[in-house]
């Protein structure tokens, strides 16, 4: 079936031409999408009445975006609509997103993996708190345990890496091409003896050193280079454990703290 | 609350808004403060006027040779940085041994534990709590610096909590950072570095090479977002925006900090660590052979 009023254009609009529908009763969140502006961009247009300027879509998205300053927006441009389609769209937008059903455990799985990345939850909405909401209730044994009485507790995650397989390659251990880069343009330009060494060992701040890899190695090493491993701080000991038991100490006081304060919780 | 701890807040140019001592008294905080700023305020007399003896200054211009600023610029010294490293001499000054320096705007400290608050049909569930006994809070982390190698602890930011590679906060932690609230040592001394980020410089230049500075996740500070509080930092970052201050840190270290962009229709450069790149792995001693 045609739609009833067809899109007329799509378009960047200047901020300053349009503005919310003065009848709007949604209330929206102009932080949390500014947060998701910041990360994503606009990636879907806001709806506008050509005639009117007004935005029966996107209200909260043209505050956001107006509070961080930007001029432009890309809209969905409706042709010839009367004050009643103008509210009935709105009115539509804003139903037809509340009648979604959402998939919780889908979800969650989408938000454990943006969790684990570098940008993380910023942005969509969702922050530690609600997010943590939803894993406890979806699956409470993956973030909490239980303790000897039944009750749960937060899981622990040691400080200390555990080395891990077998002794790995030696040339694993770093990523040496950005330096090798950087050294072979040292190499080919005419330069002194000392100008080349001296950059050659800045060009060696760029190589990436895999920690990881390194302790694998470590664990395998024999003793005198586990000493030179030591002395450059390629791994670092916990002797006596004390790091391990600093962080165990700390957990049991703050739970006991915690357990003081707020005795019923 | 122990005699050889003092809680150092750094402030500038904001003598009626100095947030975080409000915030210490409130979540139970009986120790000393004191309110450290820079000989080149205009503010002082109103900070004098209102903090009295709690008030100490410290020369700008000389602590600034003291550490790379990681620039050449001349045109200001208006970061966090020379306040940073002029407290290791006020906290000897004043005698103390341990020391947390704080920015000077955070409005809560809290726990992030599992428990029933709002809603008993729900019985088990976290969220943050608010720190009532700080004073036994900043104790146990005094130990944790006595007990371990430790060159500063820190309590987790609240924004800092959401995101951030391995950051799920579902669990007890110690990520290999430091940020804000910083418990030190001034046996253990540390230079911050950077006129800029000098946070992020400090803990991936100096982690690469074996100083462990850490963030615990089981407790949190709460801060008021930096462009809204006016005075401080506000200017440099409104000035450079996150495009300078996140190059500092890939200068430091280069290997492991690398910038990305974030956003599209107002796209902006951060920095990023890569941590399995930064920070040598902590290893127990069992696995250490003997010959």
């Amino acid at each position: 079936m045609p739609s009833a009023r067809p899109i007329r254009t799509t378009k960047l609009v200047s901020l300053a031409d349009i503005q919310p529908h003065p009848e709007n009763y949604n209330h929206g969140d102009p932080d949390a999408i500014g947060d998701s502006l910041d990360r994503h961009g606009q990636f879907r247009a806001i709806v506008v009445s050509e005639v009117t300027g007004n935005i029966l879509a996107g209200s909260h998205t043209f505050i956001a975006a107006k509070q961080s300053g930007d001029l432009k927006m890309l809209a969905h441009l409706l042709p010839n609509l009367t004050p009643e389609e103008e509210i009935s769209i709105m009115v539509a937008d804003n139903r037809i997103a509340d009648l979604a059903h959402t998939d919780d455990h889908i979800l969650a799985g989408h938000l454990q993996t943006l969790s684990e990345t570098e940008s993380g939850l910023v942005g969509t909405g969702w922050d530690a708190d609600n997010y943590d909401d939803l894993m406890s209730d979806l699956w409470p044994s993956q973030t909490f345990e239980q303790d000897d009485d039944g009750k749960y507790t937060r899981k622990v995650e040691s400080p200390v890496y555990e080395p891990t397989g077998e002794r790995p390659p030696i040339a694993s251990l770093t990523d040496s091409t950005p330096t090798d880069n950087l050294r072979a343009d040292i190499e080919a330009a005419d330069l002194t003896d000392d100008e080349t060494a001296f950059l050659v060992a800045a060009a060696n701040r760029h190589t990436v050193f895999r920690y990881d890899e390194i302790a694998n190695y470590y664990a395998h090493a024999p003793a005198n280079i586990q000493r030179l491993m030591e002395a450059s701080a390629l791994v670092i000991i916990d002797f006596d454990a004390a790091i391990e038991r600093g962080f165990v100490q700390l957990n049991e006081t703050t739970a006991a703290l915690f357990k003081s304060e707020y005795p019923d919780a | 609350m122990r005699k050889d701890f003092a809680a150092f807040i750094l402030t500038h140019g904001r003598p009626d808004n100095v947030i975080t001592y409000k915030t210490l008294r409130r979540d139970g905080y009986t120790g000393d403060i004191f309110i450290v700023i820079d000989d080149e305020d205009d503010t002082a007399d109103a900070y004098h006027k209102r903090y009295g003896d709690e008030v100490l200054t410290f020369n700008k211009a000389e602590i600034a040779t003291t550490f790379d600023t990681g620039d050449l610029s001349t045109r200001d010294r208006l970061s966090i940085v020379y306040a940073r490293n002029a407290v290791w001499k006020l906290a000897e000054q004043v005698g103390v041994r341990y020391f947390i320096q704080l920015d000077d705007d955070y409005t809560a400290f809290s726990y992030k534990m599992v428990g029933v608050k709002h809603d008993a049909a729900r019985p088990d569930y976290w969220h943050g709590w608010k720190l009532k006994r700080l004073d036994a809070v900043f104790e146990m982390m005094v130990v944790f610096l006595e007990q371990t190698p430790t060159k500063s602890i820190a309590l987790v930011q609240g924004g800092e909590q959401i995101g951030g590679a391995s950051s799920h906060m579902g669990l007890w932690k110690l990520k290999r950072k430091a940020m804000n609230s910083f418990i030190c040592d001034v046996e253990r001394p540390f230079t911050f570095v950077g006129r800029i980020n000098d946070d992020v410089n400090t803990y991936v230049q100096q982690g690469a090479t074996g100083s462990l500075f850490f963030t615990y996740s089981a407790l949190r500070l709460d801060q008021i977002a930096t462009q809204d509080n006016p005075g401080g930092m506000s200017s440099t970052y409104r000035d450079t925006g996150t495009y300078i201050k996140s190059f500092y840190s890939v200068m430091y270290a280069p290997s492991s900090v690398t910038i990305r962009t974030i956003g599209f229709v107002s796209p902006r450069l951060h920095h990023r660590v890569h941590w399995n790149h930064a920070v040598p792995k902590i290893v127990a001693e069992t696995h250490r052979r003997l010959k």
